[in-house]
């Protein structure tokens, strides 16, 4: 019976097609997936690529969803690791969702680069295999491309496009979606940010995003966001201490309840704030 | 055949041996015209407006010695815009580079507009004295095909192979004699030649007389009797498309094969006086023959005024089981242009069988930043006509009454548009059997926040009246149409250029509210020799209804405004490419993919699976 309500479960959770809401970062899930624009850590190699270009540190990160919508078979988790060279960003990240019956694992390798003064493009390649006990597996490559604009140094704008190449699993058409997005960032404050998206997946309906990222005090930043479609609120905290950031993040869905992520990254950059080193990175240049 | 493809070898022998002798005006149409044909084209798959585009630029005019009437003729060029040229000149004498008006309060874009249609000084080249040396020859071939394979093409009902392919040559003589041939051939049609077009023109016979013989196109006041088949429709900037501006006789070199004339034409201008006759005979169809003539003759006493008159006789012969039928059909209209300080009037009264049809349209300038227009129109029912293009709701010039009120302000911090047409059609339409009317209404604002970034937003709304079935009863119905557009443009670079764009669209109808969206990213990097174009668009809407038009770049020639309904992606690229001078290399790869259908298209036109690709390639070379 358990099993059985397992299986409607993950039914009803594709027929939502809430993918994105499975995409790892808890600052991005505080965010409501807002940061199309702003994407200044690790976890931009899933939502936007271009983004690590404009981080001149290395860093590594992982994330954990214990339990999706309290249910334990949708455990997820990720760890990313970036690394900056003279040549642009290379970053390598591993990520699997799912339990014994249905598995997704991806790896993903992502090219980033800064070709004009201030502007940033970033490609991710993702090879994913799924397997579903009982039906045997399948693998694809997906290609993520995203750009971001610093329109100024305060005001930034991003895009973009995931799965490119609109790969599938198996015979059907349109298994992962491809999804656009567009978004513009702007910092109020040097320590307040306010993000604003928009995100279409081929056969959803468009999802409005907005989300503010504020550093309340030294060493301590608070998250909120919003979302239309699903209808959805989302906050967060982040703890930054020398190298090491706790991150925690929590969204609810109407009807599916709230849920709950983690994350841990240890950043060897500097110990200014991240935004304060991407200014001074950018103006260096 | 032979003897045709033979004399193609031999002129093309001739003149290959000629050095090259013309400036590079290719690259320049590219970088203009986006702008200006998606201005012009809302909610228009006309592809007929580039080419009347392209004859402006080039067939420029002097900027430094056209007069009010002569800048007035341009499109989009308004009477502040051509006052302030004037003013500048009077202020400053020569104008010796386009930068300089950035002084003036002309918009950028209307700059660029000028640069496009005007130039300021003759290059060496175009005043050599030899006659070898001066002539220019254009070629430009196209190909374009659909990757799969539409459904017509298995059951027989097209013949030919579903390439389209065009190929056009112009040669220019001396700026005096020119020559324009072009053959057509659509998808599914058998021969190379399916349609073709051909034309001389001679300018300056005698002094301010000119002919054309072949194909041609003749424009008349704002267009109630007679006007070619290129017409500007409503457009975002509220101000000029309502004002037609009549070329007189021009060639016709485009391939959409409808409302062109084919015979011989004169027309003899001085300073005070006009002149215009032309004859066209064409037999369409085999039981289609259709022949005209008409005579224009102006007057221009004074510098700020203008009449002119036209008589225009069409006759349609049309046999069919061996009867054939005769439908003759005259006019005469009469037009007027005032231009006086900041004042621009203007009008057409056509006559056809007793009717009257009228429109007159005032433009005037306040405060040097404030652009008003109004405009009033009454097209009777009895009126019919074939080839006018009157200013309207509707294309048909005929059972229409309307007022347009239209706007420009040139802020510090932005352009404002904003526009309202109101129109009534008094007696039964096509669509609905009963008097209808409706309105329409367009605002946008675009501004400038940072340096390179310029951000456009478009509301659009339109009442109109429709059929709809309630209570298995037909009724009229009020439909309420919304548009919401925002835009950001950001030059990164002198090379790369970005785009997005979000657009939604609201359908509110007695039974239903339906709704669109699209988005799309657009990137345009320009290098040295090559142009790349790259967009995605990501689209969605609840059916064909609330489908949203997007227009897209297009190899030079074309111009792509497709409609794009249900649920679904587009890509494209284009790439232009020139390895030397005066020869451009362009292709175009698009793909759309609708996942949830099983087709694309209807009819013999359609495809069977979600995905359309399509293909098109050409080659550009002067000498």
């Amino acid at each position: 019976m358990k099993f059985f309500r397992i299986i409607v479960f993950i039914l009803l959770v594709f027929c939502l097609k809430s993918y994105a809401q499975i995409k790892p970062g808890a600052k991005q899930i505080a965010l409501s997936h807002s940061d199309v624009a702003y994407a200044n850590d690790a976890f931009a190699i899933f939502n936007n690529p271009a983004g690590l270009a404009q981080q001149n540190w290395r860093e590594f990160s992982i994330y954990y969803s214990p339990s999706p919508f309290g249910l334990k078979q949708l455990a997820n988790n990720s760890a990313v690791y970036h690394e900056p060279t003279y040549f642009g960003s290379l970053a390598i990240a591993y990520s699997n969702y799912g339990f014994e019956l249905y598995k997704e694992n991806s790896f993903l390798v992502s090219y980033s680069t800064n070709i004009s003064k201030n502007i940033f493009l970033g490609t991710t390649f993702a090879y994913r295999n799924l397997s579903i006990k009982n039906y045997g597996s399948d693998n694809t490559l997906t290609i993520l491309l995203g750009g971001i604009a610093f329109l100024t140094p305060d005001f930034r704008f991003g895009f973009a496009i995931d799965n490119i190449t609109h790969s599938t699993f198996g015979n059907s058409d349109n298994q992962i979606p491809m999804i656009f997005d567009l978004g513009l960032s702007y910092s109020l404050l040097s320590k307040l940010v306010i993000n604003a998206s928009i995100e279409k997946e081929i056969d959803n309906n468009a999802s409005l995003r907005v989300g503010i990222d504020y550093e309340i005090i030294k060493y301590l930043n608070l998250r909120i966001g919003a979302m239309n479609e699903p209808s959805s609120f989302s906050a967060g905290i982040g703890v930054n201490y020398s190298l090491f950031e706790i991150e925690y993040a929590v969204f609810n869905h109407q009807d599916l309840g709230f849920t709950h992520q983690f994350g841990i990254t240890l950043q060897f950059g500097s110990d200014k704030s991240r935004n304060e080193r991407i200014k001074d990175y950018l103006s260096e240049k | 055949m032979a003897f045709k493809s033979k004399i193609f070898l031999l002129i093309f022998l001739t003149f290959s041996q000629i050095f090259f002798a013309q400036n590079d005006s290719l690259h320049n149409i590219d970088f203009l015209l986006e702008n200006i044909l998606e201005d012009a084209t809302i909610e228009n798959e006309d592809s007929q407006l580039y080419d009347i585009i392209e004859q402006y630029i080039e067939n420029p005019i002097d900027l430094n010695s056209s007069d009010l009437t002569e800048l007035l003729k341009l499109p989009f060029i308004d009477i502040e815009t051509a006052n302030q040229i004037i003013g500048y000149r009077e202020k400053n004498g020569v104008i010796f580079s386009y930068s300089e008006l950035l002084s003036t309060k002309i918009p950028e874009k209307t700059i660029k507009i000028l640069q496009a249609f005007t130039y300021l000084k003759k290059t060496e080249n175009d005043v050599n004295s030899s006659f070898w040396q001066n002539i220019d020859i254009d070629l430009r071939s196209r190909f374009s095909q659909n990757i799969q394979t539409a459904e017509g093409y298995k059951n027989g009902f097209y013949d030919g192979p579903p390439s389209k392919i065009y190929n056009r040559m112009l040669i220019n003589i001396n700026e005096t004699y020119q020559f324009g041939l072009l053959t057509d051939k659509d998808a599914g049609e058998k021969s190379i030649a399916d349609f073709n077009a051909y034309y001389l023109q001679a300018n300056n016979l005698i002094n301010g007389l000119k002919f054309i013989g072949g194909f041609y196109t003749m424009e008349f006041g704002q267009g109630l009797a007679l006007w070619s088949p290129y017409s500007f429709a409503k457009s975002s900037d509220a101000t000029n498309s309502v004002i037609k501006r009549a070329r007189g006789i021009s060639p016709y070199a485009s391939s959409g094969e409808y409302l062109y004339l084919k015979g011989a034409a004169f027309q003899y201008s001085s300073k005070y006086f006009g002149f215009s006759t032309f004859y066209s005979i064409d037999k369409n169809y085999s039981d289609f023959r259709n022949s005209n003539y008409g005579i224009i003759f102006s007057l221009l006493p004074t510098d700020y005024f203008k009449i002119s008159t036209l008589f225009f006789n069409e006759n349609e012969a049309i046999s069919q089981n061996a009867q054939s039928n005769n439908l003759q059909k005259q006019y005469i209209s009469l037009n007027y242009e005032l231009t006086f300080d900041n004042l621009f009037l203007t009008g057409e009264f056509a006559t056809y069988k007793k009717t009257v049809a009228s429109i007159n349209t005032l433009q005037i300038s306040l405060l040097r930043s404030i652009l008003v227009v109004a405009s009033i129109r009454n097209y009777p029912q009895n009126y019919q006509t074939t080839f006018g293009q009157g200013f309207g709701e509707t294309k048909n010039t005929n059972n229409e009454f309307g007022i347009y009120l239209g706007l420009k302000w040139n802020t510090e911090i932005g352009i404002i548009n904003f526009y309202l047409d109101q129109f009534k059609f008094p007696n039964s339409t096509a669509s609905i059997p009963l008097p209808n009317s409706g309105n329409e209404l367009s605002f946008s604002y675009e501004f400038t926040p940072f340096p390179k970034t310029d951000l456009y937003f478009r509301y659009f709304a339109e009442n109109k009246e429709i059929l709809e079935a309630f209570d298995n009863e037909n009724i009229i119905q009020n439909r309420k149409t919304e548009k919401l557009r925002f835009e950001l443009n950001y030059a990164i670079n002198k090379s790369i250029q970005l785009k997005s764009r979000v657009e939604l669209l609201y359908l509110n109808q007695l039974n239903s509210l339906e709704k669109g969206i699209l988005l799309f990213e657009d990137v345009k990097l320009k290098l040295d020799k090559i142009t790349i174009y790259g967009r995605i668009i990501f689209f969605q809407t609840d059916s064909f209804n609330s489908r949203i038009y997007e227009f897209e770049n297009d190899i030079s020639g074309i111009m792509t405004n497709p409609a794009l309904y249900n649920s679904g992606i587009k890509w494209y690229f284009l790439v232009k490419y020139s390895p030397f001078k005066d020869f451009y290399i362009s292709a175009k790869y698009s793909e759309l993919y609708k996942p949830n259908e099983t087709s694309i298209g209807t009819g013999n036109n359609l495809i069977l699976g979600n995905i359309d690709n399509k293909f098109s390639l050409q080659v550009d070379f002067s000498f």
